[in-house]
C-alpha cells in the first residue's frame, strides 16, 4: 500500500485536482435552469386540462414546502413534524392582512414569514438538545396545540370554520381567473425554494448545519455553534413554508385549521414527499412531489368513489414500500447506481 | 366540593383509560425507542376484534380479550418482524412506516366496514356503581381496575422473570446487554409483541365504552404520547401513574379552564416536562438518549 | 504556503496554554487531581499514563467539553473556563478525538471544508484551503471520496486535517497514532513536525512511548489523575516511578 501516506521531505506543491469536485456556480445555475425547464413542461403541456392543471398547482406548491422542510430536516437532521404550525401561520398572516387591511398577498407573505421564522426560532429553542424520535414528538405536539388555539380563538381565526376570501380576481389580490395563473404562482414557489436550498447547500450556513446533523461534537470542535446554527436553518425553513402557506391561503381560499393543521395531508406530507425523493438531497423532495401527489391525486379521483379508503390503502402501502426499499429514497436510489458505474472495473485491473 | 370531586373521579377513570392505552406504548417507547404512530390502530383493531367476537360469538367483550390479546400479540410480532426491524437503523424511515401503517390499517377498517358505526354492548359494561353521591360507570371502573392490575403483573414480569430482566437490561443500555449475551433483536421482537398485546386489551375494554369507527386511535395516539413522556420512559409506574396525572389534568381543565382547551393543556404540559425533565417523573432512562450531556 | 498562521510577536517559550490546579470530579470519583502545568508557544507537549489516568478528561478540561470542579484553564493569558467548545475552537485551539470522527455522508474535502469556512467564508476560499489542507496531510488523493469509505489510517489524517484547517495556535492529538502501522507513524511524525516548525504549539495524549520520544520536547506523567512527573522526554522515560506507573515493575 505504498500509495497511500508516503512521507515527505518538504511540502509538495498544491496540486490542482483533475476535475472540480465542487461544482462551480456556473454549473450549477446552469443545471437550476434546465432543470426548471423540465419542470415546466407539464405546464405547457396541460394548460387545457382544468383537472391536471389543479394537480400541477399542487404539485409544484409542495415541492416547494417539501423543500422547505427539508432545509431544516434534510439538511440539518431535525426531523420536525411541527411544520404545519408555520404553514398556517404564513395563511392565517397573509389572509388576515388581506381580508382585514386590504394589504395585497404578495406583500403580505413578507411580514406572515417574519413572523413564522421568529416563532418557529422561539418555540424549537427549548426541543434543539432533544435527540431524533423526542424532537418529532415535540414538534408534533405544537402542530396539535397550534390546532387547538386555532379553533379557540375564533375572534381571530374564525373558529373552526376559518376564514372565507371572496373571489375578487385581479393580480394585485393574488387571486387568478385563469387557474393557469396559480400555477405559475406555485412555480415560481418552487423556484424559489430550490433557489434558497441550492444556495445554502453550497453556503458555509450549508455545510455548518449538514455536519451539526452528522455530529455534534465534532462540528464544536470546528468553531460551529450548534444552537445558532440550527436556529438560523429554523427560521429559514420556517419563512419558506409560511409563504407557501400564504400562497396556498390564495389558491384555495378558505383557512380553516382541520386543512392547515391535518397531518396527513400537511405536516407529514412534507417529510413524506422529502423521504420518498431522498431527504438532505436538493432535489430529493421535488422528485418526491412529482412522484407522490399525481399518483395520490389520481388514485383518489379514480378510486374515491368506489370502495371508502382503498385509494388510501395503496398510498399506504406504496408509502410503506417505498420506506422498506428505498431507504434514500429515489435520489439516493440513484446516487447508488452512478456510483456503482462510476467505479465500474474497468479492462485491464 | 360535590362538583370538584366529581370531576376527581372523572378524572381519574378517564387516567385508567390513558393508562391503559399507554403502558403498551411505554414499553415499546422505552425499549426499542420507535414512535410508533400505529399504536392507536392497534387499540383500535382490539375494539373492533372484540366488536367481531361478540357479533359472530356473542361474546362479552371482557370474554372477548382472551382471543383479541393473544392475536394482537401476534399481529405485533408480525409487524415489527417485516417492516420495524429491518428499519432499525433508520429511525425517521421507522417513524414514517409507522405512519404509514397508520394510514393502511385505518383505511382497510374503513374499507370493510364502510363507515358504518358499530357498538358493542355488555350488560356488565353498562351497570353503574353509587360512590357517594356519584355514580360511577362499571365499563369505567373495570378499565382502571385492568390498568392497575396490568401494571403491576407488568411491574412483576419485569422484575421477577428472565424475560423481564433482559427487557429491563436491554432498556438501560443495549450494548452491555448484547455484550452480556442478551439476545437483543429477539427481545424487541417480543416487547413489541407484549406492547401490542397491551393495546389489545385497551381496545376491548374499551369497546363498550366508544362508539367504533376506523379513526378512533387517533383520539388515543397524541394522549399516549404525552402519558409516555410525563410518566417516564422504561417505567410502568410511569405509565400508570402519567395516564392518572394526564387524566386528572384533563378533567381539571375542562372544569376550571375551558373544556374546549383541554387537549391544548396537557399538550403545553407534556411540552414543558419534554423541555424540562425529559426522563418524565420515574423515568430511569440514560439522559444521553435524550440529548441531556454535561456541557461546559 | 504555510497551513499554520505563524505565532506572531510573542517570544517563544511564554506560557501559551496555561492549565492550573484544574480538578475534575465525577461523584466520588475524582479523575483529574490538582493537575498544574504550562505549554509554551511553539512547544511540544506529551501526556502520558496508564490506562484511566485521567488524560482524555484532562484533554475536554482545556477543549471544553467538561467543565472543571475547580481550578482554571486559559489561553493567551484569557481565562477560558466558561468558553464552550466551540468558542475555544474560534480562539484557535484544535482538537481531535481519540475515535475519530468524520462527517461520514459528506466527502474528505467537504469535511475539510467544515473547518475552513472558519476562516475562509465563501465557497471558493474555503474550498482552496481545504485543498490546500489536504495535500499537507497527503490526502488529496482522496478529496472526492466519501469519508465513510476511508481508511482508519485516512481518517485520523482527515480528523487532523478538519483541525488544520481552522489555523489553530495549539492543537490538541487525542492518541493520534494508535493503530497505525511504522511507516504511518513515521509520515504523521514528519508532518507534526513540519508544522512544528511553522509555529504551531502541539499538546499530545500518547501511549506510544517511541512517538513521546522521537516527537516531544516534555512530557507529564498522570497517574490516577495526579500529575506525578513533568520533565524532558529522555529523562522522563528513564524515572523509576513512571516506569513503575506506566508499565509495571517490568522494564520495556
Amino acid at each position: 500500500m505504498k500509495s497511500v501516506g508516503t512521507p515527505l521531505a518538504s511540502p509538495r506543491p498544491t496540486e490542482t485536482p483533475a476535475q472540480a469536485l465542487i461544482p462551480s456556480w456556473h454549473r450549477v445555475a446552469w443545471s437550476y435552469a434546465g432543470g426548471l425547464a423540465i419542470a415546466l413542461v407539464p405546464l405547457l403541456l396541460l394548460s387545457a386540462d382544468r383537472f391536471w392543471l389543479n394537480i400541477l398547482t399542487y404539485t409544484y406548491l409542495f415541492a416547494g414546502l417539501a423543500a422547505a422542510w427539508n432545509v431544516l430536516a434534510g439538511f440539518g437532521g431535525q426531523f420536525s413534524l411541527g411544520h404545519g404550525v408555520f404553514f398556517a401561520i404564513g395563511a392565517y398572516a397573509t389572509g388576515l392582512l388581506f381580508m382585514k387591511w386590504g394589504v395585497s398577498p404578495w406583500l403580505a407573505i413578507l411580514p406572515a414569514a417574519l413572523a413564522s421564522a421568529l416563532i418557529g426560532s422561539l418555540i424549537f429553542l427549548p426541543t434543539f438538545r432533544l435527540k431524533g424520535s423526542f424532537f418529532a414528538i415535540a414538534t408534533l405536539a405544537f402542530n396539535e396545540v397550534a390546532l387547538v388555539f386555532a379553533n379557540y380563538f375564533e375572534s381571530v381565526t374564525g373558529g373552526p370554520r376559518g376564514i372565507q376570501i371572496p373571489f375578487r380576481a385581479g393580480i394585485a389580490n393574488m387571486i387568478f381567473a385563469d387557474p393557469r395563473g396559480y400555477a405559475l404562482l406555485m412555480f415560481g414557489f418552487m423556484a424559489l425554494a430550490l433557489a434558497v436550498a441550492l444556495v445554502l447547500r453550497r453556503s458555509r450556513l450549508g455545510y455548518y448545519l449538514l455536519a451539526v446533523r452528522e455530529d455534534e461534537d465534532a462540528a464544536r470542535a470546528a468553531g460551529i455553534s450548534v444552537v445558532r446554527v440550527k436556529l438560523r436553518a429554523t427560521a429559514l425553513s420556517a419563512a419558506l413554508t409560511a409563504i407557501g402557506g400564504g400562497l396556498f391561503a390564495m389558491y384555495v381560499r378558505t383557512i380553516d385549521p382541520p386543512t392547515l393543521f391535518s397531518l396527513p395531508d400537511i405536516g407529514v406530507k412534507f417529510a413524506l414527499l422529502s423521504l420518498i425523493g431522498g431527504i438532505g438531497t436538493v432535489i430529493g423532495p421535488v422528485l418526491g412531489a412529482f412522484l407522490i401527489v399525481p399518483t395520490e391525486s389520481y388514485l383518489r379521483a379514480l378510486l374515491g368513489g368506489s370502495v371508502p379508503g382503498l385509494h388510501l390503502i395503496l398510498m399506504g402501502s406504496l408509502m410503506l414500500l417505498a420506506a422498506l426499499f428505498m431507504r434514500r429514497g429515489v435520489a439516493g436510489a440513484v446516487d447508488a447506481l452512478l456510483e456503482r458505474w462510476r467505479h465500474r472495473p474497468r479492462s485491464g485491473r | 366540593m360535590d362538583a370538584l370531586l366529581h370531576v376527581l373521579v372523572i378524572g381519574m377513570l378517564l387516567g385508567g383509560i390513558y393508562g391503559l392505552v399507554s403502558i403498551g406504548l411505554n414499553l415499546i417507547f422505552g425499549v426499542i425507542r420507535i414512535v410508533n404512530f400505529a399504536h392507536g390502530e392497534l387499540v383500535m383493531l382490539g375494539m373492533y376484534g372484540a366488536y367481531l367476537v361478540y357479533s359472530t360469538m356473542g361474546l362479552s367483550p371482557y370474554v372477548a380479550t382472551l382471543i383479541v390479546v393473544p392475536a394482537l400479540f401476534v399481529i405485533g410480532i408480525v409487524l415489527y418482524r417485516l417492516v420495524l426491524q429491518p428499519l432499525q437503523t433508520e429511525s425517521s424511515m421507522q417513524i414514517f412506516a409507522t405512519f404509514a401503517l397508520l394510514v393502511i390499517f385505518q383505511n382497510v377498517v374503513l374499507a370493510f366496514t364502510r363507515g358504518e358505526g358499530f357498538s358493542v354492548a355488555s350488560g356488565v359494561a353498562g351497570m353503574t356503581l353509587p360512590l357517594g353521591e356519584i355514580r360511577v360507570t362499571m365499563s369505567r371502573l373495570i378499565i382502571l381496575l385492568a390498568v392497575t392490575a396490568a401494571a403491576i403483573a407488568l411491574h412483576l414480569f419485569l422484575k421477577r422473570t428472565m424475560l423481564g430482566k433482559s427487557i429491563r437490561a436491554v432498556t438501560q443500555d443495549r450494548q452491555a446487554a448484547r455484550l452480556m449475551g442478551i439476545n437483543v433483536e429477539r427481545t424487541f421482537l417480543i416487547t413489541f409483541g407484549i406492547g401490542s398485546a397491551l393495546a389489545g386489551l385497551a381496545g376491548a375494554l374499551l369497546s363498550p365504552i366508544y362508539t367504533l369507527s376506523p379513526g378512533i386511535g387517533g383520539n388515543f395516539i397524541l394522549a399516549a404520547f404525552a402519558v409516555v413522556v410525563l410518566g417516564g420512559l422504561g417505567s410502568v409506574a410511569g405509565a400508570y401513574f402519567g395516564g392518572l396525572i394526564v387524566g386528572l389534568v384533563e378533567a381539571l381543565a375542562g372544569f376550571y379552564v375551558d373544556p374546549e382547551l383541554k387537549q391544548a393543556i396537557w399538550f403545553l404540559i407534556f411540552l414543558a416536562v419534554l423541555v424540562v425533565r425529559p426522563t418524565g417523573l420515574f423515568g430511569q432512562v440514560g439522559a444521553e438518549e435524550i440529548g441531556f450531556r454535561e456541557q461546559a | 504556503m504555510s497551513t499554520v498562521t505563524a505565532a506572531a510577536g510573542r517570544p517563544p517559550g511564554e506560557p501559551f496554554l496555561r492549565v492550573r490546579s484544574a480538578v475534575k470530579r465525577f461523584g466520588g470519583l475524582t479523575a483529574v487531581d490538582n493537575v498544574t502545568f504550562d505549554v509554551g508557544r511553539g512547544e511540544i507537549v506529551s501526556i502520558i499514563g496508564p490506562n484511566g489516568a485521567g488524560k482524555t478528561t484532562l484533554f475536554n478540561l482545556v477543549t471544553g467539553q467538561l467543565k472543571p470542579t475547580a481550578g482554571e484553564v486559559s489561553l493567551n493569558g484569557e481565562v477560558i473556563n466558561a468558553l464552550p467548545p466551540d468558542q475555544r475552537a474560534r480562539l484557535g485551539l484544535g482538537r481531535t478525538f481519540q475515535i475519530a470522527k468524520p462527517l461520514v455522508a459528506l466527502t474528505a474535502l467537504e469535511n475539510v471544508m467544515v473547518g475552513s469556512f472558519l476562516h475562509h467564508r465563501r465557497l471558493g476560499g474555503a474550498e482552496a484551503k481545504a485543498h490546500e489542507v489536504l495535500n499537507e496531510v497527503g490526502l488529496a488523493h482522496r478529496a472526492g471520496i466519501r469519508a465513510a469509505q476511508l481508511t482508519l489510517s485516512e481518517r485520523r489524517r482527515l480528523e487532523v486535517a478538519r483541525a488544520l484547517a481552522l489555523d489553530p495556535s495549539v492543537i490538541l492529538l487525542d492518541e493520534v497514532m494508535a493503530g497505525l502501522n511504522p511507516s504511518e507513524v513515521g509520515a504523521a511524525i514528519a508532518l507534526f513536525q513540519r508544522l512544528n516548525t511553522l509555529g504551531l504549539t502541539f499538546l499530545i495524549i500518547e501511549h506510544n512511548l517511541k512517538v513521546v520520544r522521537a516527537f516531544s520536547e516534555r512530557v507529564i506523567v498522570l497517574d490516577r489523575g495526579a500529575k506525578i512527573a513533568e520533565g524532558n522526554a529522555e529523562h522522563i522515560l528513564s524515572t523509576p516511578e513512571v516506569v513503575t506507573a506506566y508499565l509495571g515493575s517490568r522494564r520495556r
